[in-house]
């Protein structure tokens, strides 16, 4: 079930009523409800991996309750390596193991040798990626003694499986959601409204910006050989926009139908493509994985402490990870390394730190410097995202090639106006309201209703005007 | 609280609904082939003696009135389970049927209308037909299953130009791929094989039974099949893939085997029809429709 699509259109409403039905008082049975709704959401996909889903979900909530009960050090060990060990092979057998035979026959091949690898002939469970990490953070806290273990399956369960967050994120941590599934939870009607308003603004991000763009970058890239370098160049550019639109239209509807039930999510995006620099676009780009990697990886292998070798170090490893995170390809790993190579200069010169605050705070327009410093970050980006779409790193090299020949000084074969003309429109909204938890969130709210509720109707017209096949979300895959 | 937020929610979207409702049942009211066909048949099926269902290729590459008493129900991307539902639909109607002609192409075991990117016509069906093959909910509407630009052109069109959806003649051929406008011959030819080069044989199972059943339906009324390999030009022919042609070669023996009442002829590469015939790399125009009519005239003749 898509969030873009009819049946959640049904979904959520039912959901939502009988919910709010039910009442405060009986939270038990708001939590059962909401567990079998996020069961059945997953179901729709493939109830097949329901199974996978619960497994993982079991042996979390069992090795968690085991080592708060270990006597011995030890013991704690063990069931905590367990958990780890168990859920990682999962994740290696239905993400990796594939890649990593293709890759070892590939190299035994460099050598003269033909070895057939025996692949698997596998699905990869939708959000595997997301809810393996749920657990992991939820077992990595309990033993380092920063919770204790839920001792409620129903409530454990429900902060693994929370519909919104469930295929694609953000990645939740037990600190910050467990305490709001236990508390009574009370219906307010402007956290409702502003969940239904940053419903509609993820769904314009979604449905007008990420899918029109899809429509380009997938034909510029898929045909990449028959284009120029400029039209390559509009390509990578456009599917910058199409991945920001995708997973940050997903993250905000997550976030606003969690706000409907009276949950807060964790915030996954704040207008990263407005970032001064590479270490302040990791600050604002699927900041739920940064930090989670930042906790769970960077900091244990002793984060900035111990001088810059070991500051270097700890980067290329986290951004190395982050790139395998998101798919058994070379494409994602050097991806990861690209942003490492960025960011390196800020680590070593100790200047990762230097822009904390929303750019140009307080004032409508940036400097010029700050405008240099945007383009420039945007553009790293944008060479980045080259080899995250490219099908293969020889695709991605070719596309550079081209990109590097003399007609990147050509007209572009493909002049998508009237997407320009959207895209500059998104763009101004999105400088408009950079102050706030998503763009739209404070947009003509002092103003009156009738002119407000224009701009809501001039959005879903648009949503409805580009509303086509339901299309995917880019991060369901990982 | 609550009461405040059902109340303008539901202010909010009463608009959007109430035009949703109207512009769904102002294009419903738009006359379409789907719409035709399914009255034709309501009205005529006991008359028809010679039935067309199928693809694009039989709906642009057939005119009935070349063949006494018969009717094109083909459509676009109309796959094999459809044609099974349309003869199932009429089944007590098709007393006079003799023939069902049925093309046999290089995708037709390879893919069905629900994973095409034609698709979006099921809800055609759905809601012209009563066919019901794919169970989404949103092709039970037309607003919902149509982009708005698309539904509020058609809408434009039909009240304010005064022209309908309906682009076949009376007997249901596609007449809409005329010589003058023909495409590219070669381009359109290896996009098009390309397009219909299928990345597994998933379905190649099921379309087998569907067939079959087709075929089965057929017997049990005492009708005879003639399954045939539509014309294509060679710049289509010469793109297809091997194992997929063989794939459909081999369905069609088993089939054969299986069934002596059908009979099959491969003009795929048929030297009668050349360049002059296509309207693209595999449709045919006004001109190759008329000597396809007649060639299966001719084969109708035979079995």
């Amino acid at each position: 079930m898509l969030f873009n699509s009819f049946s959640f259109a049904v979904f959520l409403p039912v959901i939502f009523t009988l919910y709010w039905l039910l009442g405060k008082e009986r939270l038990k049975a708001q939590n059962i409800l909401l567990l079998g709704a996020s069961y059945f959401f997953y179901a729709c996909w493939d109830w097949r991996f329901m199974f996978l889903l619960i497994f993982s979900t079991l042996l979390d909530y069992f090795t968690g309750i085991k080592m708060t009960e270990s006597k011995t050090k030890n013991a704690r060990k063990f069931w905590f390596w367990l958990s780890i060990s168990i859920n990682l092979g999962f994740l290696g057998v239905f993400k990796y193991y594939n890649f990593f035979a293709d890759s070892f026959a590939q190299a035994i091949a460099n050598f003269g040798l033909q070895v057939n690898p025996w692949t698997l002939k596998v699905i990869l469970p939708v959000g595997i990626s997301f809810y393996t990490f749920h657990g992991l953070s939820y077992v990595i806290d309990i033993y380092k003694d920063r919770i204790k273990a839920e001792k409620n399956f129903i409530d454990y369960s429900l902060f693994v499986s929370f519909f919104p967050l469930l295929v694609a994120g953000p990645i939740e941590r037990a600190t910050h959601l467990l305490p709001q599934i236990k508390k009574e939870r009370s219906f307010d009607y402007s956290k409702a409204i502003d969940g239904l308003r940053q419903i509609l603004w993820g769904l314009f991000k979604k449905i007008v910006i990420a899918d029109q763009c899809a429509n380009y970058a997938n034909t510029i890239f898929n045909h990449s050989a028959d284009y120029s370098g400029s039209t390559l160049l509009l390509g990578a550019v456009l599917f910058a926009f199409q991945i920001y639109g995708d997973f940050s239209g997903y993250s905000d509807i997550a976030l606003g139908t969690a706000r409907l039930f009276g949950v807060e999510l964790l915030r996954n995006f704040a207008f990263p493509y407005f970032s001064r620099d590479i270490a302040e676009f990791w600050r604002r780009w699927h900041i739920s994985l940064s930090t989670w990697f930042r906790d769970y990886l960077y900091i244990p292998l002793g984060g900035s402490k111990g001088g810059t070798w070991i500051k270097v170090r700890n980067t290329f490893i986290i951004f190395l990870v982050s790139g395998f995170w998101h798919g058994a390809n070379w494409t994602f790993i050097i991806w990861g390394l690209l942003n490492a190579l960025y960011i390196m200069p800020s680590i070593v010169f100790s200047t990762n730190r230097t822009n904390l605050d929303t750019v140009a705070a307080g004032r409508s327009a940036p400097t010029f410097t700050e405008f240099a410093a945007m383009v420039l970050t945007f553009g790293l980006t944008v060479f980045a995202w080259i080899f995250f779409r490219a099908n293969s790193v020889g695709h991605a090299f070719q596309i550079l090639s081209t990109i590097g020949s003399g007609s990147l000084f050509t007209l572009p074969q493909i002049l998508p106006v009237k997407l320009f003309l959207l895209l500059i429109l998104f763009i101004l909204i999105e400088w408009n309201g950079r102050m706030e938890q998503y763009a739209i969130a404070k947009l003509a709210i002092s103003w009156p209703k009738p002119i407000r509720w224009g701009i809501y109707y001039s959005m879903v017209l648009l949503i409805f005007f580009f509303a086509g096949a339901e299309q995917q979300f880019i991060y369901f895959q990982f | 609280m609550m009461k405040k937020f059902i109340t303008y929610t539901a202010l909010f979207l009463f608009p959007i609904i109430v035009l949703g409702i109207l512009s769904e049942i102002l294009i419903r009211r738009i006359p379409n082939d789907y719409e035709y066909k399914k009255s034709y048949l309501d009205k005529h099926a006991n008359e028809v003696s010679t039935l067309f269902l199928g693809s694009s290729h039989v709906y642009y590459g057939i005119d009935p009135k070349y063949i006494k008493s018969s009717f094109n129900a083909s459509y676009i991307s109309q796959s094999f389970d459809y044609d099974l539902e349309i003869l199932k639909k009429y089944k007590d109607q098709w007393s006079n049927l003799k023939y069902i002609v049925l093309p046999i192409d290089y995708f037709s075991f390879y893919g069905r209308l629900e994973n095409s990117p034609e698709a979006w016509r099921a809800k055609n069906y759905r809601i012209y037909y009563d066919i019901d093959n794919d169970h989404k909910i949103f092709n039970a509407s037309e607003m919902l299953s149509n982009k708005l630009d698309v539904n509020l052109q058609r809408l434009y069109n039909y009240y304010l130009k005064g022209e309908n959806d309906i682009s076949c003649t009376k007997l249901g051929w596609g007449s809409g791929y005329k010589a003058i406008n023909h495409k590219d011959l070669i381009k359109s030819g290896v996009i098009a094989a390309g397009r219909h080069t299928a990345k597994n044989n998933l379905q190649y199972g099921t379309n087998m039974h569907l067939l079959d059943s087709i075929i089965s339906f057929a017997e049990q009324k005492h009708v005879k099949i003639l399954l045939f390999t539509s014309p294509a030009y060679k710049s289509y022919v010469t793109h297809l893939s091997q194992n997929q042609l063989n794939g459909t070669f081999l369905a069609i023996k088993t089939i054969n085997a299986r069934h002596s009442s059908v009979k099959y002829y491969n003009l795929l590469q048929d030297s009668s029809f050349n360049a002059r015939d296509f309207y693209d790399g595999d449709h045919l125009n006004e001109f190759g429709a008329k000597k396809l009519s007649l060639k299966v005239r001719l084969l109708l003749g035979k079995i």
